[in-house]
């Protein structure tokens, strides 16, 4: 295996009390698209801004090609890095501020305008470059705000969640743009963000936070579909989630690896039907006293042409099955 | 291959990038340093050469808590003490609640001529308190227009000016511009979907008063008022000119200190004074603080409801305030442009030669002028590096939030305090630090205009500094850290962003400073020095020599430079917005 780019090792930071990250280590590879995903308040940003040297550890070690980085100044990082705020200069163009940071590096004014306007190419905005931030949209702000990062031609690419301050739409388009331009640069990224669907979509690995620590650290695949504790199942995409009192254990699936049957498996009670566009979402009771799920609520996922096989209603009675390979089983007890 | 070539560009700089960022950051901590360092020579120092000159007595024996009971054993300073309160308690009822009714008619009725009335309410802060003193005798005064009845046209009115019936109109007059801004801020952050829910729920006009409109203004009231009493309890200019034989702490300590070279007493004079600006200070803090609690940013504004009577009622009265407050100046205005009042009512312009008076009239005109342009000057820089210092550095966390608490500290020291305190300070040659007599090295600044500079931007300075904060405050906090990132000195970034983007407040400190440093009188006289002597101070020396028509012509010139200065911060900031529409939103 290649040595790894940057080698994250231990890092713990506490803020008078509140421990913000604790002994945090994983390794981040060249190239890597890197996304840092948890609830608010987990330490993901804390983190981010320990990389960048924006804070200081309390101790850890964070290395750069095997070199430590931590007593290093932000500037010698070499990173760019994208504010949720963009905090663009709102009395400089769009080109001003590409060139905002090129302008300190004593590079020729031919070159600093060249550099400045492909890194505006690349986002795709060179029409706009004399235009000031209040009269771009958010998108184009974001964009303006990713070009001046590129610009210095960084070693790695730092995002404080970019994305969140946008509508949906235009969310969905600059993820994908974002994608591209990682993947055209081979530029190694770290994103902060606490919205799941962005991690899975983007990330190359992604690590998910919990109160100050790692969950887990996996492929977006991975992380979905072999969750490795109940706060990571909970946490990406629905899941059903139980405690099995006779085996001890707790117990998880997804809504959309339910399968019902006329009649075999679980009798359930349709409680409510809700439309979701493509698919429906179910919610059931299970009605069979047999059950260790007797009482409780469960969410299925289906296609519209199963409610019309099936004929659901509230209050139709149907089965439901359990995939054994879809089961996802955890030691720890979860209490609810 | 393109980018790998760059990537080795920047590789190659990062060694010149290390020594930036290492000075940099030095420069840094020298700058918050530098911050803590004024605070220790221009507040820290003095006040506590105030507060130990209090702790000895006259001989220079320590006497602990002894000034404080010869004090309070003094009948005649005790009846002082009892004055103030009395002047400050009537002054704070009258002022806010008529500062009240102003700010509510301004923000809650349709009345037509809003703009105008706005205007007039802030003109008293463009005079020295000593004019509202005399415009109210020339008013009410023994040969007043009001008192004979405009010259016996109709009968007159005699209200016993001297005392403390002027100075509390002379107070209320003084602080009205004050209150009122406060209460109209305060009304004019209101909820309106509160009243909303009040109409869909059916409570009536009064009860929505009393249970929005009153707990909404509530903090702003509470602090306006404390404002009052403390400007009231701590103002020198108008018992000096209307008091008469009735005495307050103000025109005590000046006696204390001048006169019998007292200083001990001064000094315990000057700590009873700082008193309830204190107790203003921390009531200040903690409604600031439940304030903001009541204001979400989804706030909406206040819709006015159409209300012909009431609107007529706001009109009305506002019309009768502005009226008063437009005789007060008119009168003074007069006064200065008469021959001899109220003998020969002929037009002159001989009392702005200041000829009868020992001459020092245009003169000290123009060191006041000298003094307030070099405190804006100097005031607005100063202001302004500290607010971004502790605004925006990023390390140094300890020492930034200790020069915060310097900056505001300075509200709560009324200016006679600032002065006595420099006199007790910079005037001693020698310093005694734990028993060791140290040469004092700021003792040179004593006497010097650098001291009344000092004074006065001490004096003003936490307003200031509170505006710049707000300035600050509202530029993304990220800036600084996206130049840095970039490898961006921080001053670049001030100059290229910071700076044009707070501009307009820069002006307002500018002005600000200006248009105080004019007025004042509390903090300097206790420092003019013979050869630099200020417009303010020469109000009343010339009113003390009997020569009101040429304090008044003082006033008028004082009033009209502030207005000019006033119109030309307004130009500036028209053309400024105009300039910048480009990229404003």
């Amino acid at each position: 295996m290649k040595d790894p780019f940057l080698q994250i090792s231990n890092i713990s930071k506490t803020f008078n009390h509140f421990t913000a990250l604790n002994d945090i280590s994983f390794d981040i590879y060249k190239n890597e698209f890197v996304c840092l995903l948890g609830p608010s308040g987990c330490g993901k940003t804390t983190l981010l801004r320990i990389i960048a040297g924006l804070e200081e550890a309390d101790h850890g070690s964070i290395k750069k090609n095997g070199e430590e980085m931590l007593h290093l100044p932000p500037v010698q990082r070499e990173f760019g890095i994208v504010f949720q705020s963009y905090a663009l200069f709102p009395n400089l163009t769009a080109l001003q501020n590409v060139e905002y940071g090129l302008k300190n590096k004593k590079v020729s004014k031919a070159e600093l305008k060249q550099r400045a306007m492909e890194a505006l190419q690349m986002v795709d905005l060179e029409q706009i470059k004399d235009k000031y931030p209040a009269h771009l949209s958010g998108g184009q702000q974001q964009r303006v705000a990713l070009a001046r990062a590129i610009a210095l031609s960084p070693k790695f690419l730092l995002l404080d969640e970019p994305l969140s301050a946008l509508d949906a739409k235009v969310r969905k388009k600059l993820r994908y743009e974002i994608k591209c331009l990682q993947q055209k640069l081979g530029i190694t990224t770290i994103m902060v963000t606490h919205d799941q669907e962005e991690a899975l979509t983007m990330a190359d690995k992604v690590v998910v936070m919990n109160n100050a620590q790692i969950m887990q650290v996996g492929t977006p695949e991975e992380i979905y579909f072999h969750p490795a504790n109940p706060f990571v199942a909970d946490f990406v995409g629905s899941i059903n989630i139980w405690n099995h009192h006779v085996e001890g254990v707790t117990k998880a699936i997804r809504p959309e690896h339910i399968r019902l049957s006329k009649n075999q498996g679980m009798k359930s009670e349709i409680k409510a039907i809700e439309f979701r566009g493509a698919t429906y979402r179910i919610e059931l009771e299970v009605i069979d006293s047999a059950s260790p799920l007797y009482s409780q609520k469960i969410e299925v996922d289906l296609f519209a042409s199963s409610i019309q096989a099936f004929n659901l209603k509230r209050g139709s009675i149907i089965f439901v099955q359990f995939p054994e390979n879809q089961v996802l089983t955890y030691k720890e007890q979860v209490v609810y | 291959m393109e980018l790998a070539k760059k990537v080795n560009i920047a590789g190659r700089l990062s060694k010149k990038k290390r020594a930036v960022q290492g000075k940099n950051e030095q420069l840094q901590t020298i700058l918050i340093i530098f911050v803590i360092l004024s605070f220790m020579v221009s507040l820290i120092l003095p006040l506590s050469a105030l507060f130990g000159q209090a702790l000895y007595d006259r001989e220079g024996n320590f006497a602990g808590l002894n000034n404080f009971v010869k004090y309070f054993s003094t009948p005649t300073l005790v009846t002082s003490l009892q004055h103030t309160a009395y002047i400050s308690v009537m002054t704070m009822f009258i002022s806010v609640g008529l500062a009240f009714m102003y700010a509510y008619s301004l923000t809650r009725t349709r009345m037509i001529g809003k703009s105008i009335f706005r205007y007039a309410a802030l003109l008293p802060l463009f005079a020295p308190t000593m004019m509202h003193g005399i415009g109210l005798m020339y008013l009410f005064g023994n040969q007043g227009l009001i008192t004979s009845g405009f010259f016996g046209f109709s009968p007159g009115w005699e209200i016993k000016l001297y005392g403390p019936i002027g100075i509390i109109i002379a107070e209320t007059v003084y602080t009205f511009p004050q209150a009122f801004l406060i209460i109209y801020i305060a009304l004019q952050h209101t909820d309106y979907r509160l009243y909303e829910a009040a109409n869909t729920l059916g409570s009536g006009r009064l009860k929505q008063f009393l249970n929005i409109t009153l707990p909404s203004a509530k903090y702003g009231i509470i602090t306006s008022m404390f404002v009052v009493f403390t400007l009231s309890f701590t103002d020198y200019g108008a018992p000096k000119i209307v008091g008469g034989q009735y005495n307050v702490l103000a025109t005590d300590i000046y006696k204390q200190v001048v006169g019998q070279q007292n200083l001990s007493m001064g000094a315990t004079v000057g700590v009873l004074l700082m008193l309830p600006a204190l107790v203003a200070f921390f009531v200040d803090h903690v409604s600031q603080k439940k304030q903001s609690m009541y204001i979400t940013s989804k706030a909406m504004g206040y819709k006015i409801p159409g209300n012909k009577g009431r609107d007529l009622l706001a009109f009305l009265y506002c019309l009768l305030i502005t009226c008063f407050i437009m005789l007060l100046f008119v009168a003074v205005g007069v006064a200065a442009s008469v021959k001899i009042w109220p003998y020969n009512l002929g037009f002159t312009l001989d009392h702005f030669k200041f000829s009868s008076f020992s001459g020092d009239g245009l003169t000290a005109y123009k060191n006041s002028l000298i003094a307030a342009g070099i405190t804006a000057f100097v005031g607005t820089i100063f202001t302004f590096i500290f607010a971004y210092s502790i605004e925006k550095i990023r390390k140094k966390r300890f020492l930034r939030k200790l020069g915060y608490l310097l900056s505001i500290i300075p509200l709560s020291v009324p200016g006679l305090v600032i002065g006595i305190s420099y006199v007790f300070f910079f005037s001693k040659s020698e310093l005694e630090i734990l028993g060791l007599s140290v040469s004092n090295p700021f003792h040179f600044l004593y006497g010097t205009i650098a001291i009344i500079v000092i004074a006065n931007i001490l004096h003003f300075y936490s307003v200031a500094f509170v505006t710049a904060t707000t300035a600050l405050r509202k530029l993304d906090k990220e800036f600084e850290l996206a130049s840095e990132s970039m490898g961006v000195p921080f001053y670049k970034t001030m100059f290229t962003v910071t700076i044009p983007m707070c501009l307009p407040a820069i002006l307002e400190i500018a002005m600000f400073y200006f248009v105080n440093s004019m007025v004042t009188i509390s903090a300097v006289v206790f420092l003019y020095s013979a050869d630099f002597k200020l417009a303010a101070i020469s109000i009343v020396n010339m009113d003390d020599a009997g020569n009101i028509s040429s304090a008044a012509a003082m006033s008028v010139l004082i009033v009209l430079t502030n207005i000019v200065v006033r119109l030309l911060y307004e130009w500036a900031v028209l053309g400024l917005r105009k300039r910048n529409a480009e990229w404003q939103k």
